[in-house]
């Protein structure tokens, strides 16, 4: 198993991950822009766990492949960001929509409780809070409704903050 | 026993309570205080932003409606009306037309609540048996989602009606049945045909074990509990009006039109 730690690396001990395995608590990856928003983040929603996200009450009921990231959000005023922009980079292979989710709510794997959407957003719209709470956040990309049964029902993103994100991976691990 | 709950077409409460031309027919507000027929309203942040009003005409060719909407980028925005029935109710019938003509921006994580059964008691961290949530269908359009509570997994079932609802007035009718094991079911209609047999459903949700949750305590008809895709400004329907009429409960027999 590999770890990865950065930035002190308190959370990594509290998970644990087989590949693939796409969980709230195995996220996939580091997305760690600095203040110019740089790098992008770009994935794969494709080959992932189904059924993460059923989450903003069931508003959201997104039942397909999920992509999951953690990220600490410093406390104010670094805590406010105002833009994460999601673009759809598989030609429109899925309806990717983008979910914030508190860490510190139950995790929404469909086993447990439904957690609140801190916010959301998709495509169209991006993820815009300017209040947010200090503290670690899930983001989910995954697709909605729409998404099941299609093929292939998944796809290729890009997550791209507008350069005020002060998220912070504080660890992650992966198999 | 067929034992008609609750009728709450503000024209019929119009026509009670009015008389003259057909605009006198309407009161002057939602909520009983101003001659309507519900119990309160929600309009928040203010009821200058996320308006709850009476307006002509109404969606069923009746003199009144409800028309609702939802501040510009406020999540936290409410904007309907409710009516605290008299008695905790384990066989509910429902039905009220909602008209979407104004909705015509729904993307991905796009969705509103415009119905919600609240519980008489709080399970599972809910409060409420049911919701009936606008979300999207193919590319902008609309669709119909149902999310009951249930004793299982996440405690949330949905199903949502898989044909997309054309800008415009819909009905829209359920069944729950509150109890234990299979005694908890959803059972929905989607703009049935005009009669008063019960048809085929439309869809339903079964085996939700959802005695937990007592029975229905009250309906609350409007906007709420909306995505932020769902208020922003654009693309998105935030200040989009949406019209409610015709609201109808009934613990036994198919209530239909």
């Amino acid at each position: 198993m590999k770890v990865n730690v950065l930035c002190g690396a308190l959370l990594a001990v509290a998970f644990s991950a087989s590949a693939g395995a796409q969980t709230c608590a195995s996220p996939v990856t580091t997305w760690h822009p600095d203040g110019g928003g740089s790098p992008d983040l770009n994935g794969s929603t494709c080959g992932n766990e189904t059924g993460i996200l059923s989450t903003c009450s069931g508003a959201n009921g997104a039942p397909s492949k999920a992509y999951v990231a953690r990220v600490t959000i410093a406390a104010q005023p670094q805590g406010s960001f105002n833009g994460i922009t999601l673009t759809d980079t598989s030609g429109g292979a899925f309806h990717a929509l983008l979910a914030v989710v508190p860490a510190a709510s139950p995790c929404p794997d469909g086993s447990g409780d439904v957690s609140p959407c801190a916010t959301s957003g998709d495509t169209a719209n991006p993820v815009q809070h300017t209040n947010i709470s200090p503290g670690d956040y899930f983001l989910i990309v995954t697709g909605n409704d729409l998404d099941i049964g299609a093929v292939p029902g998944c796809g290729t993103f890009t997550l791209h903050a507008d350069g005020t994100l002060p998220v912070t991976l504080q660890g992650f691990t992966v198999s | 026993m067929n034992a008609k709950m609750k009728v709450l077409s503000l024209a019929l409460v119009g026509l009670c309570g009015f008389a003259g031309s057909a605009m006198a027919v309407c009161p002057a507000g939602p909520t009983t205080p101003d001659g309507g027929a519900w119990t309160s309203a929600v309009t928040q942040p203010s009821a200058a932003a996320s308006p709850a009003v009476v307006a002509v005409p109404g969606l069923d060719g009746s003199e009144c409606k409800l028309t609702t909407a939802l501040a510009v980028g406020n999540t936290a925005a409410s904007s309907f009306v409710r009516y605290n029935h008299a008695a905790s109710e384990p066989n509910y019938r429902f039905q009220f037309l909602v008209d979407t003509s104004n909705l015509l921006a729904f993307s991905s994580s796009s969705n509103v609540v415009i119905y919600q059964a609240p519980a008489t008691t709080a399970a599972n961290g809910f409060n409420r048996l049911l919701r009936v949530v606008l979300v999207q269908g193919n590319g902008s359009a609309t669709r119909v989602r149902f999310i009951a509570q249930t004793s299982a997994g996440a405690h949330i079932a949905t199903s949502t009606f898989a044909t997309d609802l054309a800008p415009g007035v819909h009905r829209i009718e359920g069944k729950l049945g509150v109890g234990a094991g299979a005694a908890g079911q959803l059972t929905y209609w989607v703009d049935a045909a005009a009669g008063t047999t019960e048809p085929a459903a439309s869809g339903t949700i079964a085996n939700l074990d959802n005695a937990a949750w007592g029975g229905v305590s009250a309906a609350s008809l409007g906007l709420t509990a909306p995505s932020a895709a769902f208020v922003a400004a654009a693309p998105g329907n935030g200040g989009k009006t949406v019209g409610f009429d015709t609201f109808d409960s009934r613990r036994q027999t198919y209530i239909g039109h």
